[in-house]
């Protein structure tokens, strides 16, 4: 397999490899389930009629689930957790996908650049990255958000500051595996340019494997956010998100645990579904080649 | 025979009667059993969870009432709180005043000595007075001691204090940090770093630091009030979060949770394993305003803010109604001082908040509260709500328990929801809050009437007289508005039912010289 990779391997678009159909449904429940999801978090509020995330209703506090008008139940303010949990779901999809984003372009650009001009240029790049990988992430980004202040955008920055180092990591090592394919050096011969070379050639070779790893690092900067406004350095009150509205209903476990345990949910099946949809992902297309 | 054997008989039951007389008159096996049981015992640890980290172990900096739970333990005191309010003897025997109030002489326990095993003899305690009295030396507590004139041993185990102006309420001043000897020779050798190293002459010594993190102290053997202390050590945990520290005392990582939300109780209350001590409170909690900083510098944006704020709702939404709410001056109905309904200050109407936000032309400002405290966040953003039914903008901002202290001493914020454990005597809410100028007057309040009356219940000297003053006081300050008072700041403490001997003070500060383990 890795042979008929190298035979197939072009300027340009993703690898053409055998598609191993037994794998299929790795791909489309965990797919599904998340497309459930995000259409219920971005769509749901636009159709269905519910209340308002930041509407507080003080004479319904904390009501349980199934109560008429509220499916979920109510928080401690009479807020609907199900418009909640929904209107949390953007932020926590927003701050992830974003994050993911803004980390991939950098760490994806930086690692290109350094795997395929090698040299010095290589060596300051990845010293760089390694002092930044050397930090534990969680506190990498606490540090940046408590700098930089309490929001959605600041927690975004946080969360892509620490995300760099690795996608650099990975885009390097795609480069360096590519680098002395007979492609680039046709490409070389007929006076292809580096940054033709990289983005021509490079880049699209190893596409697949940066989105794979964004695709599990999606879920990892989604508790990364819930561990941030869990310790009250994520987005501004009264804003929902996953972790903000699981870190609000600690208070309350003992008499009001859906307060908790509902957003927590959310996550939960929104992290396994990230995951299994990345390592489906990467089963079906790495084609036995180690990603 | 007969008479012989009736006689015998009668002996017989006479001694039996007399037998089971003193049984009966010493209560019974079961209650000597009882009275074995209540006796204290030596030894155990106890572990403590607090919500917040002290800031240092020099009672010059004590800010918050978890460092008086952790200094009382190192120090103790000249005098102590005991319930009720009442003023205790503690390392003096007695306090008299004279001269109207401005000559008291302290008579100190004889053979006192500190942990490092100097004299702790009237030359320290002059040492100690004038150390914190001295504005050099940057007390917390200056402003209740900022009228002493001069210090001065006037006798083997006494000591004469000379104030500039009269103070009935130097009694409780003695019972609070002041009062907190420090060893002299201690403070001389450590200098800087003694916040480190702290000795004092209370009945625990300092063991084991993680700071931030935790505190452990060991018995003292040379306490002068033995067999007390009875504990072998006692550690003091920083748990900030409630559900851990309920989550702790259940799974025996602590013996005693030192605040408890009402939200908590349920679930405790049905355990026989746990002791659930309803303290009520001397103290409030309130949303403290900036009043020299835009936009709360305008007294009608306070107004403003107090009249949308429905206490009672908050209450009953949050807590159950748990907590007292009503409170519309510094004091609750525990202390005598609690006037009730004042005039002039800002009752809930909401259609008098919308009318001065449109005169105002609109209200927006940042509310701090204490980061990592979910129930702080859910008041804040139900006073939010409330607030934006007014059309008052309020945005939340966390900090830090000991960076938001700072910034509230400081004045570096706007409005910030706070609380305070309170005092036993009213003056102890008031007079450093509100002074100006006072390190401690967290709403930076300049007003000369507040003033004037601080100074004349300080001087009055019947609890009548006071009383009236601190009247005429709530209502200045409800003209003044600077705080929006939302309850008492009541108290639920959880032990476990094996701990024992710890006085309940509607303050919370805990005394643990009496502290044991069954």
């Amino acid at each position: 397999m890795a042979d008929a990779v190298a035979l197939e391997g072009r300027s340009a678009g993703l690898l053409r490899i055998r598609r191993p159909r037994h794998l299929t449904w790795a791909l489309w429940i965990p797919g599904g389930v998340l497309i459930l999801l995000v259409g219920a978090c971005f769509i749901g509020p636009q159709i269905v009629h519910i209340p308002g995330p930041n509407v507080v209703n003080l004479s319904l506090p904390h009501v349980g689930l199934g109560t008429p008008g509220h499916l979920l139940g109510t928080d401690e303010l009479g807020r609907d957790l199900l418009s909640r949990s929904l209107y949390g779901g953007q932020t926590s999809f927003e701050v992830g996908l974003a994050s993911v984003a803004i980390g991939l372009a950098i760490g994806g650009l930086l690692g290109l650049v350094s795997g395929f001009m090698g040299g010095w240029v290589d060596s300051v790049i990845m010293r760089v990255l390694d002092i930044l990988l050397a930090f534990p992430s969680l506190i990498l980004a606490l540090t940046v958000a408590t700098y930089l202040g309490p929001s959605e955008r600041n927690v975004i920055f946080a969360i892509a500051f620490f995300t760099v180092p690795s996608y650099a990591r990975v885009a390097r090592s795609g480069t360096l595996q590519f680098k002395e394919r007979e492609f680039l050096l046709a490409g070389e011969l007929s006076g292809a340019g580096r940054t033709h070379q990289i983005f021509r050639h490079v880049l699209p070779n190893i596409w697949g494997r940066l989105m794979t790893y964004g695709l599990l690092t999606i879920g990892v900067a989604m508790i990364v956010e819930a561990s941030l406004s869990f310790l009250g350095l994520g987005i501004r009150p009264p804003q929902a998100s996953w972790g903000a509205m699981i870190a609000e209903g600690k208070g309350y476990l003992t008499i009001a645990p859906q307060i908790s345990l509902v957003p927590g949910a959310f996550l939960f099946v929104a992290i396994t579904s990230l995951n299994m949809l990345g390592d489906g992902i990467r089963a079906r297309y790495s084609g036995g080649e180690a990603w | 025979m007969r008479r012989f054997g009736l006689a015998k008989l009668s002996m017989a039951g006479a001694v039996v009667a007399l037998v089971a007389g003193m049984v009966v008159a010493s209560g019974g096996p079961a209650v000597a059993a009882k009275r074995a049981a209540n006796k204290p015992k030596s030894g155990g640890n106890l572990s403590i969870g607090v919500e917040a980290a002290w800031t240092t172990f020099d009672p010059l900096q004590q800010n918050n009432f978890v460092s008086y739970d952790v200094d009382e333990s190192l120090y103790g005191s000249l005098l102590q709180l005991g319930a009720g309010g009442k003023i205790l003897p503690d390392l003096a025997t007695s306090l008299k005043g004279s001269n109207g109030d401005k000559t008291w002489v302290i008579t100190l326990r004889k053979g006192l000595k500190f942990q490092d095993g100097t004299p702790l003899n009237p030359a320290a305690v002059v040492f100690n007075l004038e150390r914190v009295s001295n504005p050099a030396n940057d007390c917390l507590c200056y402003s209740s001691v900022e009228d002493i004139k001069s210090v001065a041993a006037t006798g083997k185990n006494s000591v004469t204090v000379q104030l500039s102006t009269p103070d009935s309420t130097f009694p409780s001043v003695l019972a609070g940090p002041p009062g907190m000897m420090v060893s002299p020779s201690a403070v001389q050798s450590e200098g800087a770093s003694y916040a480190q190293h702290p000795v004092g002459a209370g009945p625990f010594k300092l063991g084991t630091v993680v700071p931030g993190n935790s505190a452990t102290l060991v018995r003292w053997n040379g306490y002068w009030n033995k067999p007390q202390p009875y504990l072998s050590s006692v550690t003091f945990k920083v748990m900030t979060d409630a559900t851990t520290r309920l989550s702790s005392l259940q799974s025996g990582v602590i013996q005693d949770d030192e605040d408890v939300s009402p939200t908590q109780l349920p679930s405790l209350q049905s355990n026989p394993q746990f002791k659930v001590t309803s303290l009520g409170g001397v103290g409030t909690l309130f949303v403290q305003f900036q009043t020299q900083a835009a936009p709360l510098n305008n007294v009608l944006a306070r107004e403003a803010i107090t009249y949308a704020t429905n206490p009672g709702q908050i209450n009953q939404a949050l807590f159950n109604g748990k907590y007292t709410t009503g409170i519309e001056s510094p004091w609750t109905p525990q202390s005598w001082g609690y006037p009730g309904k004042v005039p002039g200050y800002q009752t809930y109407n909401l259609a008098k908040a919308k009318a001065l936000v449109r005169q105002l032309g609109g209200l927006s400002f940042t509310l701090t509260i204490r980061a990592n405290d979910p129930i702080a966040l859910s008041q804040a953003e139900a006073l939010q709500s409330q607030w934006a039914q007014a059309g008052i903008h309020a945005q939340i901002a966390v900090l830090q328990n000991v960076a938001l202290i700072q910034a509230s001493n400081k004045g570096n914020y706007q409005a910030m929801l706070y609380r305070w454990a309170g005092g036993y005597d009213p003056d102890a809410n008031v007079f450093v809050f509100f002074l100006s100028g006072s390190p401690t007057n967290a709403s930076q309040l300049n007003d000369q009437t507040v003033d004037a009356y601080l100074f004349q219940e300080r001087a009055a000297t019947t609890q009548k007289a006071r009383k009236k003053i601190f009247f005429e006081l709530a209502k200045q300050l409800a003209k003044d508005a600077p705080r929006d008072y939302l309850s008492a700041a009541d108290w639920w403490r959880v032990s476990v039912s094996t701990l024992h001997g710890v006085p309940n003070l509607a303050n919370n500060y805990m005394q643990l010289a009496g502290a044991w383990m069954s």
